[in-house]
């Protein structure tokens, strides 16, 4: 098992690697001379070349590429993200600031998620090909069909609009987490329905559950202490897989809610060409997306009892 | 015998509702967009006389902010990202496939090279990259069309590349390969005599899948003020203006959104009744 | 006990209907161990699921099961599931038929906890005795069926049809995978178990060992019911002489040709086209002909009767 982790986060360097050298290289990809911009930003339209060379030489920039790299990554492991170019903050600070709301967003959408999609994903696998199953097919295809963002401008005409029910943007109470939480999570579960359905069905078909009846075992106890538990393996990996998304949620309801995550930071840092918080947010999302591979595939260890006790 | 399991995939095609169903809504969209001219008026066309009509006789989905009749510009839309997305697929498609097959078929220091990059690019969220490298783009090369098709390039080739390799590397193994390689056959005609008959199929579903998937992207930048810029008409873009009227113009919103994801549901229902078609293929043929 | 009168299970497929059963009937004597015999795809499996009536949708059945002096194929879903594990019990084929995330010693008490009401605890101890009966170690209860071997796994399954002291057990090819050293200790604990059995098998020499009568199943028909020791010594269907001449120890003659598919199975006599002694009369369907306590179903007796009538 120690061996086993070893060698798995071994095979996680060359890619956290890569990530950080493609987030690294997009500021390089910019174009005219980055340390122009910045004195612009500070000192207004037009900055003395003394000026200019000074931002150069604090931001590194004169530098060849290489040296600005591992002075970057060695600033970056402890951290430290460098400075904002428009704010003029840690980039780190920006990040804390907007990131609760980013994870408030997540878990209200991931809990609610799960529990439609497991409900609905359980009745579709029971009556598979009846109607209940092709409702709950139409409804997942209509999931990743849907553009959030359209979604979500559609339910603030209807709750804010027309019915005044519900706050239309912002940040706030429970009130204003209802409508991001819907528009994310209709999307979000679709696939998540269909998995756990086909993971159910593909149970249901063994011999284990045959024997089971055979038991005189009632229906719901047949399903779900017999085939939702061996599908439950599959299904908690793929769904903690998700998990990444707890960093940056989902961009387009950020945006049109206005919710001040991480996901809407990423955007207006785009519009304001602060490129090292873009550069940030790049390499923060790779780097969670790698590591919650891991942690899922130690996870899956720990509860699969054919790896758990495995030899 | 092979035109018989032709007439038989056919038939299996046509009886499916999903491809049916899929088909037809992207005929239908298709020929709006090859119409255009015909059935729309002139999407650039303002009129500050006629702005924000809600829908009515001679403006079926209303104007907008600059009077613009939304209906043209809906139906000019079709062609708009139809094509970008085509031509990013294609593009994606070349390099993925081309990438996935050489490293499954030549192995060793050529697959681990390309196997991390793969890794590397799945590791980022598509669409952060994607604002990334837009962002970037627009500042280096300035506006244009381009910047969004080599944005979306950058991070779509890699699950075609990911699907090809797995299937080379499942056919390299292969008796009937081995053999040919023994008799000396070039690599390049184990590529096409067997790789491209057995790849065809998953590569049909996954491009169509795919094509959802990109257009979701195009929409989604649009949306953002990061795609296709005004005045060309962008099904995301016209969103984007039109989220300012949600209060008192919502169908500058309503409609485009409407083809966007009827457009991508029809991709989606194509897509997987074609998978269906072939898994039950599978299924028969063992 | 248990009688089954004229029993049919087609099953409707894309290719056709398929005749699994066909037109059978026996019964089972109380305390007897009854085996049915026949090569695999006989139809004999799918005669057990359907006294448990454990059959996939698309199965047809028709006829009687008769059981205690009720008909199960008419008994409701409720009365059905009483009867299941609890007054007849299966032992399925091995291997797959184990749920792999729960501990064995959990579903060989399931049967007691469903039908008895009883506590866990109580369940347990129950099974540590039939464990103990069965030769296995009580403190491996906890244990999960991937840490077992194939002929402590049959043993399990045993255990778990022994549990909530049925009065008739199923066993469904008990000795499947195993090999002769195991399939010696099966026979030993089923010798030991004292109960009335139905024992399904291709393996005639376990038949031989164990059986009180064998009843001989030929593409979804039973052709020969006899008591075992007449069976083994002067087997009357010239399928059934053909099986035990296949047998290494009788001089390993394979019977020829191959069981017809059963869903356009030949009409008349099924065996016609592999049988030595066909004659005109074997295309009509053959009459079931009782000679003393044994049962055939061949034109060849029927020939022999009538002329011992005319003589």
């Amino acid at each position: 098992m120690k061996r086993y982790i070893a060698k798995r986060l071994l095979q996680t360097i060359p890619t956290l690697f890569g990530v950080s050298l493609l987030s690294f290289s997009l500021l390089y990809l910019f174009p005219g001379d980055p340390a122009e911009f910045v004195a612009q930003i500070r000192y207004g339209i037009e900055p003395s070349p003394q000026v200019v060379e000074e931002v150069r030489r604090e931001l590194g920039l004169n530098e060849p590429f290489l040296i600005r790299y591992v002075h970057w990554l060695s600033h970056v492991i402890r951290g430290n993200f460098g400075i904002s170019w428009t704010e003029g903050e840690p980039v780190i600070k920006l990040i804390m600031q907007r990131f609760p709301a980013s994870a408030e967003l997540f878990f209200a959408t991931f809990a609610i998620s799960i529990a439609f999609a497991v409900f609905l994903g359980i009745l579709s696998a029971i009556y598979k090909d009846k109607a209940i199953d092709h409702f709950c097919r139409i409804f997942s295809l209509l999931g990743i069909s849907i553009p959030s963002f359209w979604l979500g401008l559609m339910l603030i005409w209807i709750f804010s609009v027309q019915l005044h029910l519900l706050p239309a943007f912002g940040y706030g109470g429970l009130r204003h987490l209802i409508l991001p939480v819907l528009t994310w999570s209709f999307s979000f579960m679709a696939i998540k329905t269909r998995f756990v359905r086909s993971c159910l069905i593909e149970e249901l078909s063994k011999e284990y559950v045959v024997v089971a009846r055979a038991k005189g075992l009632k229906d719901r106890v047949v399903v779900l202490r017999h085939a939702f538990r061996n599908a439950l393996i599959p299904i908690i990996t793929y769904f903690s897989l998700s998990i990444h998304h707890l960093i940056i949620g989902s961009i387009m309801v950020e945006v049109v809610f206005s919710w001040p995550g991480l996901g809407s930071l990423l955007v207006e840092s785009v519009f304001k060409r602060d490129f090292p918080v873009v550069q940030a947010l790049v390499l923060i999302s790779g780097v969670m997306f790698v590591f919650v591979n891991i942690a899922v595939d130690l996870l899956y260890a720990v509860i699969d009892p054919r790896i758990r006790y495995g030899e | 015998m092979e035109f018989a399991q032709g007439t038989i995939f056919r038939s299996k095609l046509l009886n499916n509702n999903l491809c049916l169903i899929g088909f037809g809504i992207l005929a239908f969209i298709t020929l709006m967009g090859v119409l255009a001219p015909v059935i729309a008026k002139n999407p650039y066309k303002t009129n500050i006389a006629e702005r924000l009509e809600p829908p009515n006789l001679k403006h079926p989905f209303g104007t907008d902010q600059l009077g613009r009749d939304v209906y043209s510009r809906v139906v000019w839309g079709v062609r708009t990202t139809l094509l970008v997305a085509l031509t990013i697929s294609l593009m994606s498609m070349s390099i993925g496939c081309f990438l996935g097959a050489i490293a499954g078929y030549f192995g060793g220091i050529v697959d681990d090279i390309i196997g991390r990059v793969i890794d590397v690019f799945l590791a980022i969220p598509e669409l952060v990259f994607n604002i990334a490298l837009v962002g970037v783009f627009c500042l280096a090369y300035g506006e244009s069309i381009w910047n969004v098709i080599l944005a979306v390039v950058i991070t779509n080739w890699v699950s075609y590349a990911r699907i090809m390799r797995g299937i080379v590397l499942s056919l390299k193994e292969r008796e009937f390969v081995l053999c040919e390689k023994a008799l000396g056959a070039g690599d390049l005609y184990i590529l096409i005599r067997h790789v491209m008959p057995n790849a065809i199929g998953p590569m049909i579903v996954l491009a169509t899948l795919n094509m959802g998937n990109v257009i979701m992207t195009i929409a989604s930048l649009g949306f953002l003020g990061l795609g296709i810029q005004p005045p060309t008409p962008e099904w995301g873009q016209m969103i984007n203006a039109g989220k300012n009227y949600i209060t008192t113009a919502p169908w500058l919103t309503f409609f485009p959104g409407l083809f966007i994801a009827v457009s991508i549901l029809g991709f989606n229902l194509l897509g997987e009744g074609l998978q269906e078609v072939m898994d039950r293929e599978r299924i028969v043929e063992t | 006990m248990l009688r089954v009168e004229n029993l049919k299970v087609h099953f409707k497929t894309e290719l056709g209907i398929v005749k699994a059963v066909d037109r059978v009937s026996f019964d089972l004597r109380e305390g007897e161990k009854f085996t049915l015999i026949g090569e695999s795809g006989s139809g004999k499996s799918v005669l057990a699921q359907a006294i448990l009536r454990l059959l996939p949708e698309n199965a047809i059945v028709a006829g009687k099961i008769i059981f205690k002096n009720r008909n199960i194929l008419e008994l409701s879903e409720r009365e059905m599931r009483k009867l299941r594990g609890k007054e007849i019990a299966w032992i399925p084929q091995s291997q797959n038929s184990l749920n792999p995330v729960l501990s064995v010693g959990f579903q060989c008490a399931e049967p007691l906890i469903e039908h008895f009401k009883v506590s866990k605890r109580r369940a347990f101890s129950r099974v540590f005795k039939i464990f103990k009966f069965l030769g296995i170690e009580s403190k491996k209860a906890k244990n999960y069926p991937h840490q077992f071997s194939g002929g402590m796994k049959q043993r399990v399954l045993v255990a778990m049809g022994l549990s909530a002291e049925p009065e008739l057990l199923i066993a469904d090819e008990p000795t499947k995978g195993l090999d002769a050293n195991k399939i010696g200790q099966i026979i030993k604990i089923f010798k030991k178990i004292n109960k009335t059995m139905l024992i399904i098998t291709h393996d005639l020499r376990f038949a031989d060992k164990l059986s009180d009568r064998v009843a001989v199943m030929y593409c979804g028909e039973v052709v020969e019911i006899s008591p075992a020791k007449d069976f083994f010594s002067s087997p009357l269907h010239p399928y059934s002489k053909g099986l035990l001449d296949s047998l290494p120890s009788r001089g390993l003659k394979p019977i020829k040709g191959f069981q017809p598919s059963m869903i356009d199975s030949p009409k008349g006599c099924k065996f016609r086209e592999r049988c030595e002694h066909s004659i005109e009369a074997c295309k009509k369907t053959p009459p079931v002909i009782t000679l003393n306590d044994r049962l055939v179903r061949c034109w060849l007796y029927a020939k022999r009767r009538e002329i011992e009538k005319n003589v």
